[in-house]
């Protein structure tokens, strides 16, 4: 079976239960879910909006060299199973320190995401980061990504790339962004070489300004005479190309057999499209593997709280029009995210706003004293602010102060896991996938040993 | 001293002047009224202040203007649906110059973005609240 295009999130119209419960739909909530599919878990997964994996660049950080930077993305050239070693060493706190003995579901993982999702791929756990372009102009290093950004792996590329921008446009810029890649890459002890190819495209008037997606559409009617064009302007100087982040779905494919040549696009930087195509990729492998899908705004059923007994956890799912029902699961992993998805806040103290779980953060006492002291001026030190978040155990269960389980039937994953920085730490998509996997799998294992449905 | 100062005070401003302010002729809204509805400045009720509370969640994402269909189909000026809680901080004086761009607007074509919102931006009633204020102060002006 296969799911084309865009999924529907249902807005359910009668009481809702399952064995496990996953909120937010992001990557750590769909990996959770697709773990605790393949143990045979009824699976529902609710979202009320995108977050950020609807905003990723295409590239996954998984976990970077330590001696990387800007600069040198390749660092020393460890592996990657060697670069999660060293971050998992350097911060205790942080969930691959957290679930230092469990590194290895991280492959696990990414096995599950390279049988499910589509169109995405990783570099080996035991070779080095890939090097991408951004379209800035800049590197960066991945442990993975979209397959049509991953094939723009710079780490071993010898021959020209042209890389193609549109005349009339102010962000795709051909010109400067060769020339800054061609820094870039010198800086970092590449060889690549890059040729501008400017394509005249999109029309005066409205061209400058189009956002991303408007101009994935207007490649999207027509990839053919895009194609064309690409070819006529660079006239045979290259044999590779580099899109900016603009590609729609299957567009990449189309492009290099109109062309008869490798095509890949740049890693994007802010509004994202292939960000969107990720998040569609996961909705589908999502309802391919069978999890009920549910569109709504979650919150606690009245007379429930975290730790109030061993019965099923209940709440109450707003759907679309504003429609009310329950929704009763035996297990429930919270992949909220954090302050972009609104999966913790702050209003003067920092707190979760679903269930009301305990906050860590590195500077615990000074959590309710307004926004300063939990940001650093020094803009090279760590901001506790992006530390903090729920504590989980080994199981991927939130504790409390003390350390136990607050409840046993709640799990965490993803941004909301306390103790990583997904901008300082550069591992945000490995940190989604490994908790999210031990999340999922702890939590449809804790459903089956209670009685499945509860 | 400064206690038996500040309690004078007080009784003067609730014997005298308070009893003699609710007889002299009123002023307060319809002062406001009277003074700046030609400038195109009027008064911001509960609900304005409800609405723009909620557009300043707005982050600036971006993720609602990828699903706004009018993307393209509004032409030049209208940079998606993400402009309209940026457009809320405008002053009201300068809203009747986005009256022509918001009259095009269909409020309910933005359900889809709506619902891809992070921080939850009512878009709906935003494109419903700035059509409706620009009205009103269109309509103050030309009282």
């Amino acid at each position: 079976m296969r799911v084309e295009g865009r999924v529907e999130w249902e807005s359910p119209a009668a009481d809702v239960d399952a064995d496990v419960l996953v909120i937010g739909g992001g990557a750590a909530g769909a990996t959770a879910a697709l773990a605790a599919l393949e143990e045979g878990a009824r699976v529902v997964v609710v979202r009320r909006s995108l977050g950020a994996t609807a905003l990723t660049s295409g590239a996954f950080e998984l976990a970077p060299d330590p001696l990387a930077s800007p600069r040198s993305p390749l660092g020393e050239g460890r592996s990657l199973q060697a670069c999660v070693r060293e971050l998992a060493a350097l911060h205790p706190d942080h969930p691959y320190g957290v679930l230092a003995g469990e590194l290895p579901s991280l492959a696990h993982a990414i096995e599950l995401w390279e049988r499910q999702v589509e169109g995405v791929e990783f570099a080996s756990m035991e070779g080095a980061n890939l090097v991408v372009a951004t379209s800035l102009g800049t590197l960066k290093a991945a442990g993975g990504g979209l397959t049509s950004v991953l094939r723009g792996n710079l780490s071993g590329a010898t021959e020209a790339v042209g890389v193609v921008g549109f005349e009339n446009h102010l962000a795709y810029d051909a010109a400067l962004w060769a020339r800054n890649l061609t820094d870039a890459s010198r800086r970092a002890g590449l060889l690549g070489a890059f040729v501008p190819v400017a394509c005249d495209l999109l029309d005066d008037v409205e061209g400058p300004n189009l956002r991303p997606w408007e101009v994935a559409a207007r490649i999207q009617a027509d990839p053919a005479a895009f194609a064309q064009e690409v070819r006529r302007v660079a006239a045979g100087r290259v044999r590779q190309f580099l899109f900016p982040p603009v590609l729609e779905d299957g567009v990449a494919d189309a492009l290099r057999d109109a062309l008869g040549a490798p095509c890949a696009e740049a890693a994007a930087v802010g509004q994202s499209v292939p960000g969107l195509r990720l998040q569609r990729a996961l909705d589908r492998a999502l309802a391919l593997a069978g999890a009920r899908l549910l569109f709504g705004t979650i919150e606690r059923a009245p007379g429930w709280r975290p730790g109030a007994g061993d019965g099923p956890v209940e709440l109450r799912l707003t759907g679309g029009r504003g429609r009310q029902v329950g929704v009763a699961a035996t297990t429930v992993v919270l992949a909220t995210g954090k302050y972009l998805a609104g999966g913790l806040m702050k209003n003067g103290c920092l707190f979760e706003p679903l269930l009301g779980l305990p906050i860590h953060t590195p500077a615990p006492r000074q959590r309710c004293r307004g926004s300063q002291p939990q940001t650093s001026s020094d803009w090279r030190g760590e901001q506790p602010i992006f530390r903090a978040g729920v504590r989980a155990d080994r199981r991927m269960q939130p504790v409390d102060e003390g350390g136990a389980p607050v409840d046993p039937s709640l799990f965490v994953c993803g941004d909301i896991v306390a103790g990583h920085d997904p901008a300082r730490d550069g591992a945000a998509m490995g940190t989604a996938l490994l908790t999210g996997y031990v999340a999922g799998l702890r939590a449809a294992t804790s459903a089956r040993e209670r009685g499945w449905g509860g | 001293m400064g206690r038996v100062a500040g309690n004078l005070y007080l009784a003067y401003r609730a014997l005298v002047v308070w009893p003699l302010k609710s007889l002299l002729p009123r002023g307060g809204v319809s002062r406001f009224w009277e003074n700046y509805a030609t400038e195109g400045l009027i008064p911001t009720s509960p609900e304005d202040r409800e609405v723009l509370a909620a557009a300043s969640r707005c982050i600036s994402c971006g993720l609602c203007d990828a699903f706004d269909g009018s993307l393209g189909r509004l032409g030049p000026g209208y940079e998606g649906v993400s402009l309209l809680p940026r457009q809320v901080a405008r002053s009201s004086a300068d809203l009747p110059l986005a009256a022509p761009l918001l009259r095009r607007l269909d409020p309910a074509s933005y359900r889809e973005a709506e619902s891809v919102c992070p921080t939850g931006v009512p878009l709906v009633r935003i494109a419903h609240w700035l059509r409706d204020r620009a009205e009103r102060v269109e309509a103050a002006r030309e009282a």
